[in-house]
């Protein structure tokens, strides 16, 4: 095995070599027999326009999940990693556009303190990570070993041997100055911990033929992959994998792809995406009002939260259904708090979540139909359909609406006039200046008018009975959730834009119009598929865009 | 002339100077007010140095309403309009700034006033391919230069407080923080009063604390793995490596400097939320304003930037139910609404409850700058040697106006700002980044240290080279 990568590395450097040296055009690595999935990635496809991987700091669960795997639980307890804010509606693309500050970099040291003291409580663990005894070798010796092990495993690489030789002087340090041998290693852990090359994920690539584009390496690839598909950095398992060169080929890539996707940490990490993908943070701190919604509470707004994810992970992995019943789900599970919140039955006793169907008169299938998204999008007092179908046509179609004009007034009518909020927003779409922007959003958050501002299933609202027809310039005529949910996914659009989000979520940018050539292949194999998500993800990640950068434009040193 | 004696109130101890090793040398990290180091009149520092100056940047979210903000006479006896009055007891202190238009407003209302208050560079949109709508700033805002300049010998370069946990989070950084390096380096607020607490008085290493050395020994490992990987990476990212590294050595001398000996204040008691879950800000920002206080005269920070209420927030005033209106008899309750959502109606209700939150938001900033006044600093008081620059993103929020921003300045800056000016109007729409300059040049040792901010992008010209003759003393 170890012998294959060699190869490969070999060639891919003869290719570079020689177009370095002129002698041969780009035709002599690209004219490969077409890959059937077993050739060595050797050449850049030429019609390919890749954008730049900026480096990406670790998001606070990625930080928590790696020091879990690597130092174990009771290290992740006291880390304590900076909290992370969205940018472009996802937090890797913040991660990827901001700098360190000082606030960080003073917390990230607390952090690595902490981590590395609970750490050396540990000694099973520790000891198996030095794999070394100084009783039987030199302390030198061991220290290079631990070195080189943790740091394998928290920078995703094998080290430098400039990196051995710095962090060997860290734990000499510490080895004198603060009482021995495992002195030694904590203080290796501490600084470990706040390198960029632990805190970021780096993504630089190497040349290879066919243009001027990077490539990732193998273990660029493994840390993209296992950042994405697990929600922590590569274990051995992967790393071990990237370096025998099973990340070398396409089919390779997916045959690791669908192994990692057999881990439970993988469903961990879609929720995670689902979490972002469809702002259910944003139940995290939404407030009701008490007076009109007495039972609404904290741990009500994390059931709800919790459902959605269930059925979600259901769909995905207990059934490997369409990603499409993420709208069109005639079931879904609940606990006993929303049990009463629904209306029906709720578990058995000494079970905490059963999967149930709502009662028939309750047309609300999906996640439209959950009130976790119907809560999050509305405001304390009353629904919003602008929120609502904002959020619809942003997360599902891809579409923005552009800001409201100064000297806009956004008072409604109030309800002893206009019953129905259809009647209150009336003005949104009857004034041609509000009905310019707002036929983007309120037709469809009409639709969704049968739940209220907690997601509580009403047929009337001030006596009158809610209208739920709507008329959307890209979804067309429908009714209800029920309606909107069967427009949203038989609509092109819909597929389309998943496969986009998916993909701004695992790279951290938005993609650029290069890469939308490759996104509409990715998605012609999703639909191809029947939208299973789990190929999704195997396709996406074994696709030449997932692994292809532009190169970095490096500054001449001026040293 | 006499100096005033330590209030009681306060119990400040006496200040030693934080001092430290950096690369095996001595260096001063603060320069101690101490008083045995003032000169016999208490106007310096014995060795000639000036009392430092210090910078206070506030902003309250959703702007005011013009009608009850603005007073009808100018000059230094105009009568306090109803949204002013809570600042009567620091009038004097005060210009009140009218009439000054923000240059690089008019892409997206709440952006634009961020941007153009605080860094006076057009904001830079970030918006592609159809993913939802966010910002960050064009350029650093000017309390950051500042710092640059006048933080360096602080244990803190600069300080971000935040009062409301409600702000608007989803729409960049623009919205989420008063304080940015750079268009990537956006400086997260501590919104926790015991955090910030535990920031300024905890963090301090103990002098004899024995993993002194090897903090800054594993640092220093971890500024050579930065150093080799600003070699391998694009130009974006060696910059930002570059943020990391200046982060890296201002740790390591806060780890060598020696704790202040500010006498230890009590831990401030203030929930996070009301048992209701509305946010005790009064409370909050009373904390906060003892904690900028100590912070200023404990010199372990000369920059500070505090975030009441937040642009576009959805921030909720808890203390305004229907039964504060008995004007409004049955009027809905907006103690739990978002501030921002109500700020767009035009009932006459909704436009008096941003009017009372307004009053409100000017108690607290009364009770900051009543703080500040309270606590001697050389022969006069902290708000003598302080710039307090108090602005809204917007000037009313249902209009998104930015032609007659609400602004407020107070404190001498060491006598750099004019006082008793009282009321000043503009005439002729002079620019509010001219008021940035002017307070930004005011609290600097050498203010040709400053002498442009902010920058244009197309019709957007935030920038400027005239500091405000209204309130610039230099």
């Amino acid at each position: 095995m170890l012998r294959w990568a060699l190869t490969v590395a070999r060639f891919r450097n003869l290719c570079t070599g020689v177009l370095a040296l002129g002698l041969l055009g780009s035709a002599a690595c690209s004219n490969e027999p077409p890959d059937d999935g077993t050739m060595p990635f050797l050449t850049v496809p030429a019609d390919l326009e890749p954008t730049v991987a900026p480096m990406r700091r670790l998001l606070s669960r990625h930080y928590l999940n790696t020091v879990e795997l690597v130092f174990g639980p009771d290290a992740a307890l006291v880390a304590t990693p900076p909290h992370d804010l969205p940018l472009n509606g996802f937090e890797s693309i913040a991660a990827s556009q901001l700098s360190m500050t000082d606030d960080l970099v003073m917390r990230y040291e607390q952090s690595a303190r902490a981590v590395a003291t609970a750490a050396m409580a540990d000694t099973a663990r520790i000891q198996q990570l030095i794999g070394c005894d100084p009783a039987d070798n030199t302390v030198s010796h061991c220290y290079q070993s631990f070195i080189r092990r943790a740091g394998r495993l928290l920078f995703r690489r094998p080290l430098t041997d400039d990196e051995l030789t710095d962090y060997r002087a860290v734990a000499e340090t510490a080895d004198d100055q603060m009482g021995g041998f495992h002195a030694g290693v904590q203080w290796v852990i501490v600084a470990m911990l706040q390198s960029p090359n632990f805190l970021f994920q780096v993504e630089v690539g190497e040349p290879v033929a066919g243009g001027d584009h990077h490539q990732l390496t193998a273990y660029e690839l493994a840390s993209r992959m296992a950042f994405f598909l697990l929600d922590e950095g590569p274990d051995d398992e992967l790393l071990t994998a990237a370096e025998n060169g099973k990340l070398d080929t396409r089919n390779g890539i997916r045959a690791v792809a669908h192994s990692l996707l057999e881990r439970a940490a993988a469903r961990r990490a879609t929720s995670s995406f689902f979490t972002e993908y469809l702002r259910l943070n944003q139940l995290d701190d939404a407030t009701k009002d008490p007076a009109q919604f007495p039972n609404y509470s904290a741990e009500l707004a994390d059931s709800m939260k919790s459902e959605t994810l269930k059925l979600l992970n259901d769909i995905v992995y207990d059934r490997e259904a369409s990603m499409m019943e993420m709208f069109t789900a005639d079931y879904t599970f609940v606990d006993d708090r929303l049990a009463e919140h629904y209306g029906i039955a709720g578990p058995l006793d000494g079970v905490e979540w059963t999967k149930a169907t709502l009662p028939i008169e309750q047309k609300r299938p999906g996640v439209l139909g959950h009130a976790s998204t119907a809560t999050a999008q509305s405001h304390a007092d009353s629904t919003s359909v602008t929120h609502r179908g904002l959020f619809v046509v942003e997360s599902f179609l891809c579409s923005t609406m552009p800001p409201a004009p100064d000297d806009v007034v956004t008072e409604l009518p109030p309800s002893s006039v206009a019953p129905t909020m259809r009647e209150r927003v009336a003005v949104h779409l009857e004034d041609p200046a509000c009905a310019s922007c707002h036929q983007i959003s309120d037709p469809v958050g009409l639709a969704l008018e049968n739940l209220d501002p907690v997601g509580i299933w009403r047929d009337r609202e001030n006596g009158e009975t809610i209208d739920t027809a709507a008329e959307h310039y890209q979804l067309g005529s429908f009714d209800g959730i029920v309606g909107l949910a069967s427009a949203l996914a038989s609509s092109p659009e819909t597929s389309l834009c998943f496969v986009r989000q998916l993909y701004r979520y695992a790279t951290g940018h938005v993609e650029t119009k290069g890469e939308l050539g490759r996104l509409q292949q990715l998605n012609a194999e999703f639909e191809r598929s029947d939208h299973r998500f789990k190929d999704l993800m195997v396709d996406m990640v074994s696709s030449d865009l997932f692994r292809t950068i532009e190169a970095p434009s490096i500054e001449e040193a001026t040293e | 002339m006499t100096r005033r004696k330590l209030p009681g109130e306060l119990a400040l101890g006496r200040r030693t100077l934080l001092r430290g090793v950096a690369a095996g040398s001595a260096v001063a990290l603060a320069l101690p007010t101490l008083e045995a180091m003032l000169n016999d009149n208490g106007t310096a520092l014995a060795d000639g140095g000036e009392i430092p100056r210090r910078l206070l940047t506030w902003m309250w979210g959703n702007g005011c309403r013009l009608d009850k903000w603005t007073p009808a006479t100018e000059g230094p006896s105009y009568a306090l309009t109803e949204e002013l009055a809570p600042l009567a007891s620091v009038k004097s202190e005060l210009t009140l700034l009218t009439g000054f238009r923000n240059n690089v407003a008019g892409r997206r209302g709440h952006h634009d006033g961020m941007a153009g208050l605080w860094s006076c560079h057009p904001f830079i949109q970030l918006d592609p391919m159809g993913a939802p709508y966010a910002s960050k700033f064009g350029g650093p805002t000017f309390d950051q230069l500042v710092a640059d300049i006048i933080g360096n010998d602080t244990y803190y370069r600069s300080l971000q407080i935040g009062v409301t946990k409600r702000f608007e989070a989803n729409q960049g950084p623009t919205l989420q923080t008063m304080s940015h390096r750079g268009p990537d380096q956006p400086l997260a607020m501590e919104r926790d009063p015991q955090a910030l607490y535990d920031k300024l008085f905890m963090s301090f290493t103990p002098t004899d604390d024995p993993a002194a050395g090897v903090r800054t020994k594993a640092l220093d490992a971890v500024l050579l793995d930065a150093q080799r990987l600003k070699k391998r990476v694009g130009v974006t990212d060696a910059t930002r490596i570059d943020a990391h590294l200046e982060s890296i050595f201002q740790l390591q001398k806060q780890i060598l400097a020696i704790p202040a000996s500010c006498e230890l204040p009590p831990k401030p008691d203030v929930a996070p939320y009301n048992p209701d879950d509305s946010e005790p800000l009064w409370e909050i920002h009373a904390a906060m304003s003892e904690l900028v206080a100590l912070a200023f005269s404990c010199d372990l920070c000369r920059v500070v930037s505090l975030m009441f209420t937040g642009a576009s927030g959805g921030q909720q005033f808890h203390m305004l139910p229907p039964s504060a209106f008995p004007e409004f008899p049955g009027a809905t309750d907006h103690s739990l609404s978002d501030h921002h959502q109500v700020s767009h109606m035009n009932n006459e209700y909704e436009k008096t409850f941003i009017h009372r939150s307004v009053i409100f938001s000017m108690q607290n900033l009364a009770y900051l700058l009543e703080r500040l006044r309270d606590v001697p600093d050389g022969d006069g008081t902290l708000l003598d040697n302080c710039a307090v620059m108090a602005a809204s993103d917007v000037n009313e929020a249902l209009s998104h106006g930015w032609v007659d921003m609400p602004i407020l300045v107070a404190g001498g800056a060491g006598g750099r700002l004019k006082r008793g000016v009282g009321h000043y109007r503009s005439a002729s729409d002079e620019p509010i980044h001219d008021i940035s300059l002017a307070v930004a040049k005011s609290v600097l040792p050498f203010p040709e240290d400053i002498n442009e901010l902010g920058g244009s992008d197309g019709n957007y010209n935030g920038l400027t080279t005239t500091p405000s003759p209204a309130i610039y003393n230099g």
